[in-house]
């Protein structure tokens, strides 16, 4: 029951996200290192806090077919913010891409996998959430997005007995 | 399965009949006085037949209380939604009528809050190791090779059991015999020293069943999933559950890398692997609490019976709740505090349960011999400890206790001395369903220690926007009202001092909560209000322990009148809930 | 030793591979200026060729843990490889069997 616990995580979390709006500020601050030689898309997808702008960037757009061929399985309540376990398998043809993102953060996108011919789409990580929030799974597959999504509560705790 | 209620009824009209003859002189206890209308406790009672061919005992809850306590059972334990008029949430006379129990028997007092002071004075203390032990004794002696099954909290509760680290616990549970058990409020001792416990007793034969406790990298199990045991050449596998959320709800950092959760996917291998051992009979030991567990039995194939605690919903009966097979699963749910013995025995016939009959025994200590070994392990266990918890803190002059929804008149002494004891505006004080009550006269220092100790009992004072507050009431009431059971946290309602609110249970998360006023005043979002609280659960404090303020509150104003309670104003809720009773 | 621990089973010509990694994944602060210190690439090839490229933000958890499963033969080499917000890299190599 200590709110200021979860509040450090949340700031943290959004903060990372930088929430300054847009990237070429980021990297005006020395915030992020320029000279390393990262694709631009990775920067600013991956960094921004405009869930369309990176989608976009990322995955050349960001709307996407909902699909019950993609399986997201997270936990209802996560036991803890910081590590929340995400697993995303599809059943979908020829898939390219699975892109995790959440949408309360406030850097949303937590990660993109490129997936080479022998993957099997079939996907497992670890995140951080700020608070309870939508977790969206995105596959791409012969070149088209298709999504799934789900809630996960992230709560103060304490009091179980 | 062929599940009558034939047992079930005979026992009620035996209870019935028995009271109704009154002064037949064959009593084990009860007032001689003639003066109450309670009946006397039947000199059969604690007679249990064996039936069938495979027997379960089970106890659950204990929370460390080795000696006989009071507990007064809830009188708000809503069910809402689905739910509304379900077991096991009934209170009071709903209880009574929807099991058929008489007014004034033994077991309306075990299972109901009805006229708890006069009931509790008259009947007197109720379970205690010693005699928790005989009631064992005895329904084994009826039926050799029944397994002794406990679902967890065992380890904590009491000073003893916190100042040996689950020690004086393990011993109890050698002592008593228990055949497997899981866990709850033991992993609050860390994961070493659960480590070295569960090695102690498996020394002993008393295996840690735990299939849901897993790495939080690897996966790896952290501890045994199932044990198959044989009774009257059937086989029977016992599965245990651990408590899903004990990472949120009690302090994560104390076994950072053990990883918990429902897990049902690994639970139905599990069960299925022990079929496929030849296990006939399946049982499941969890500490889900009643209505999750009744969730699990919709979702799992081939388990027979769900012997369950956390929510401590004692329960007369057992739920017969349809698996996706549309087979039946008992579900049942044994009380707390050492309170209750379910004895549940199956008839297994070709493979397959026939019928079963069942018995939840309260355990009245004046109705039973202490057992004399498992007195002196006791004496002992309290030995080190005795004088400390002797010394009489105060007085009060009304019941105290905890249990139920919303405020006990036990929190309501502890928030108060929250709130006095650290200089604050508004006092948190978990919504814990543990803790005995006590009947009005003296306080001592044990009695503080049952309401509060752990291991993260350190108080806390800090700033609170009103908004943090809000939602600290919203999210604790998202997890105990929540439509979905398998969100069920355990726990009641955080209890409050300082402020006032209402609530409306049936609606979402963020919406539960309005009319929030602190200190009389509407509560301001954005103003910080200092907020006293105790059992952190998200990194270790070092304010004073919640015991040391509790007992200071009780030195220092030595006679306390014990009030209403304070219960929020309720929205969404009809007066006539049957899991209401104000 | 390397901060990359993995395992990985193979059944029926398919790896399934779980692998954890040492690191802080210390997000950036904008308050103080921090600019952090995470993995942003992730890279697993399976007789060297590539099966999976991850980009990663500052959302991933510390101590990030990744699991994916590809085709693969019995003796091929598993390597992974990360490299991280201040250039910093590591790898680890094993023999699937």
């Amino acid at each position: 029951m200590n709110p200021q616990q979860v509040d450090t995580q949340r700031r943290k979390v959004l903060s990372g996200a930088l929430a300054l709006g847009g990237i070429s500020t980021a990297i005006g601050l020395g915030i992020l290192a320029p000279s390393r030689a990262l694709a631009k898309w990775q920067e600013q997808a991956i960094m921004t806090t405009s869930l369309e702008e990176g989608l976009s960037q990322a995955l050349g757009g960001s709307s996407y077919q909902e699909s019950d061929k993609v399986q997201l399985d997270a936990p209802e309540v996560a036991e803890n913010g910081e590590t929340v376990p995400v697993s995303v398998e599809t059943s979908l043809p020829n898939v390219e891409s699975i892109t995790l993102y959440v949408t309360e953060n406030n850097a949303p996108i937590s990660a993109v996998f490129e997936l080479g011919s022998r993957a099997r789409p079939s996907i497992s990580q670890r995140i951080q959430m700020a608070d309870t929030s939508e977790v969206v799974a995105l596959v791409k597959s012969d070149g088209k997005l298709y999504g799934t999504s789900r809630q996960v509560q992230v709560t103060v705790g304490g009091c179980g007995g | 399965m062929r599940l009558s209620r034939r047992d079930f009824l005979e026992l009620m009209l035996a209870a019935g009949a028995a009271g109704g003859l009154g002064g037949s002189g064959k009593t084990l206890a009860g007032s001689r006085s003639g003066s109450s209308d309670w009946r006397e406790i039947p000199q059969d009672f604690y007679d249990v037949p064996r039936k069938g061919n495979v027997h379960l005992l089970h106890f659950c809850d204990l929370h460390g209380q080795l000696k006989p306590v009071h507990f007064r059972e809830p009188s708000v334990n809503l069910g809402l939604h689905d739910f509304r008029g379900e077991p096991p949430l009934l209170v009071g006379k709903a209880l009574l009528r929807h099991y058929g129990l008489d007014r004034f028997s033994p077991e309306a007092h075990a299972f109901t809050h009805l006229d708890f002071r006069e009931a509790a004075e008259y009947y007197g203390r109720v379970g205690g190791a010693a005699h928790l032990a005989t009631a064992v004794k005895r329904a084994r002696a009826e039926r050799p090779g029944a397994l002794l099954l406990d679902s967890g909290d065992t380890w904590h509760g009491s000073g003893p059991a916190l100042w040996t680290e689950g020690q004086a616990m393990a011993d109890f549970q050698k002592q008593l015999g228990v055949d497997a058990c899981t866990g709850h409020w033991e992993f609050i001792y860390g994961d070493e020293r659960v480590q070295e416990l569960v090695k102690d007793l498996e020394g002993a034969g008393t295996r840690f069943l735990a299939q849901n406790v897993v790495d939080r990298d690897w996966l790896d199990p952290i501890f045994d999933a199932y044990t198959l045991h044989e009774q009257n050449g059937v086989p029977v596998a016992v599965v245990g559950q651990a408590f899903p959320f004990t990472p949120i709800a009690n302090p994560g950092y104390m076994f950072p890398q053990w990883s918990m959760g429902h897990r049902l996917e690994r639970l139905q291998e599990q069960i299925d692997k022990a079929r496929g051992e030849g296990a006939q009979v399946v049982v499941l030991l969890s500490h889900a609490g009643m209505l999750t567990d009744m969730a699990y039995a919709r979702q799992l194939r081939g388990v027979d019976a769900i012997l369950g605690g956390h929510t401590h919903d004692p329960v007369p009966y057992p739920e017969r709740v349809t698996d996706p097979d549309g087979e039946p699963t008992l579900v049942v749910n044994s009380g707390s505090s050492g309170k209750f013995l379910s004895v549940l025995d199956l008839e297994v016939r070709d493979g397959k349960i026939r019928d079963f009959h069942y018995r939840n025994l309260p355990i009245f200590a004046n109705a039973l011999e202490p057992d004399p070994d498992m007195r002196s392990l006791v004496d002992q266990a309290y030995a080190p400890y005795q004088e400390r918890l002797s010394e009489v803190v105060g007085e009060v002059d009304g019941v105290l206790y905890r249990r139920g929804n919303f405020n006990g008149t036990f929190d309501e002494v502890l928030a108060r001395a929250l709130i006095e004891g650290r200089d604050a505006e508004v006092a948190f004080t978990p919504g814990f369903r543990w803790g005995p009550s006590v009947l009005p006269g003296k306080v001592t220092f044990e009695d503080c220690m049952n309401q509060t100790c752990s291991t993260y009992s350190e108080t806390t004072r800090q700033e609170m926007t009103g908004e943090q507050i809000k939602h600290i009431l919203e999210d604790v009431a998202n997890s105990i009202f929540n439509p979905d059971p398998m969100l069920h946290r355990g726990g009641d309602m955080v209890r409050t001092a300082g402020l006032r609110y209402a609530i409306d249970p049936t609606r979402q998360m963020g919406e539960r909560i309005s009319d929030l006023e602190i200190g009389g005043e509407p509560m301001d979002p954005k103003r910080k209000y200092v907020v006293a609280s105790w059992a952190d659960v998200n990194e270790p404090q070092d304010g004073p322990q919640a015991w040391d303020v509790l007992a200071d509150y009780f030195r220092e104003h030595q006679a306390i009148r014990v009030e209403q309670p304070y219960i929020p104003k309720l929205k969404g809720v009809s007066d006539d809930n049957p899991g209401l009773a104000v | 030793m390397s901060s990359i621990r993995a395992r990985a089973t193979l059944t029926d010509g398919v790896a399934e591979v779980r692998a954890l990694i040492s690191h802080p994944m210390d997000p950036p602060d904008e308050e103080s200026g921090d600019p952090g210190h995470f993995i942003q690439e992730v890279t697993a090839e399976i007789g060297g060729e590539t099966v999976l490229h991850a980009h990663w933000g500052p959302s991933i958890s510390p101590n990030p843990l990744v699991e994916f499963s590809a085709e693969a033969e019995s003796g091929e080499t598993l390597r992974i490889s990360y490299t991280d917000s201040q250039g910093e890299t590591d790898s680890y190599e094993m023999e699937l069997s």
